[in-house]
């Protein structure tokens, strides 16, 4: 019996589109910590919005920042007016999941470039966040970030 | 002809349903569960007990008992470092340090729990005073400290935890 040639395009098609857009959570739980560190290097966070929900929690360095809002609105968002430049490097992420939360590990260096007197800030960090699937979109619930001098 | 298109069919049917169990990766039915708001209370507590014999054991200087408090594989976060296993954390980093206090205490003391069966996310904020052994000096710090709990055989451990801290001052300078 010959199958139509049709119905093996089709069969294989529909094959192939279905894996190629299965991507593992995992992949996708690193893209949004990704987009936030590229946000970050962008010194614009004003459309980062959608990485975080709207009750997320930040906290940073011993203090609990609020939401992400808050956080853009009352910190980050005016830090980052002072900064010529802010690069991470030698970053590390580790992802465990357990549906639908997943739990990350990052570490990093950054680099800060002051724009008042060119300072050049180097600190080593960790960031350790929360993320949620909810309609099938992953989300930070609540972060953690801490750091150092390099040593 | 008609044994053709049966056949061409039941193969379309069958990928049709491979696919859809494909695009069920990522979206299985969720490990966390509801819990009755009378055994989230409970849970509530019991969370809140780990973390304060965690809290009593630093005050004491000492680290028996501490180990129970966490899992095996348990993560441990400090200060923009990561310092292992609580085991490992213990060995190298907080017993050399607890010798050389003469005193460790919390004050302001505040947590919140989010339970999420079985999981607990907690938020603890304090202030903390160290007196060093050496030379009597005081160190005044504001913490904080972000926590993964895991239910396991009925008991509350702790998988993951960071804490960070700041000085005692008005927050009008920069942290970077």
């Amino acid at each position: 019996m010959k199958l139509s040639k049709l119905t093996i395009a089709a069969l294989l098609s529909i094959f192939t589109i279905q894996s190629v857009t299965a991507q593992p959570d995992t992949d996708l739980v690193k893209r949004v910590l990704k987009t936030y560190k590229e946000t970050l290097e962008s010194l614009d966070v004003t459309k980062s919005y959608a990485l975080f929900t709207e009750d997320s929690q930040v906290l940073e360095q011993g203090k609990i920042e609020g939401t992400y809002r808050d956080y853009i609105a009352n910190h980050i968002g005016p830090e980052l007016g002072h900064f010529t430049s802010f690069t991470f490097s030698e970053y590390e992420v580790t992802v465990e999941l357990d549906l639908p939360y997943a739990f990350t590990t990052e570490s990093y260096i950054y680099n800060i470039v002051l724009k008042e007197d060119e300072r050049k800030v180097e600190r080593k960090a960790s960031a350790t966040s929360i993320l949620k699937k909810i309609d099938n979109e992953w989300k930070i619930i609540k972060t953690h970030s801490s750091s150092r001098a390099v040593k | 002809m008609k044994n053709l298109s049966k056949l061409n069919l039941y193969l379309i049917v069958l990928f049709v349903l491979l696919s859809a169990c494909n695009t069920k990766t990522g979206t299985e039915e969720p490990m966390v569960t509801e819990a009755a708001p009378m055994d989230t209370q409970a849970d509530e507590v019991a969370v809140k007990k780990v973390m304060g014999a965690y809290q009593a054991g630093i005050e004491a200087l000492s680290l028996n008992g501490l180990s129970d408090l966490f899992l095996k594989d348990s993560e441990v976060f400090e200060s923009g470092g990561v310092e292992g296993s609580f085991d490992h954390y213990a060995a190298h980093h907080l017993e050399p340090e607890l010798k050389a206090f003469e005193s460790f205490n919390f004050s302001d003391y505040e947590i919140k729990v989010t339970m999420n069966l079985p999981y607990a996310f907690t938020t603890e904020t304090y202030n903390y005073t160290i007196v060093l052994a050496s030379d009597g000096r005081k160190i005044e710090q504001k913490g904080v400290a972000t926590s993964i709990l895991k239910k396991l055989d009925g008991n509350w451990k702790i998988l993951k935890t960071h804490t960070s801290a700041r000085a005692k001052r008005k927050s009008t300078e920069s942290d970077h």
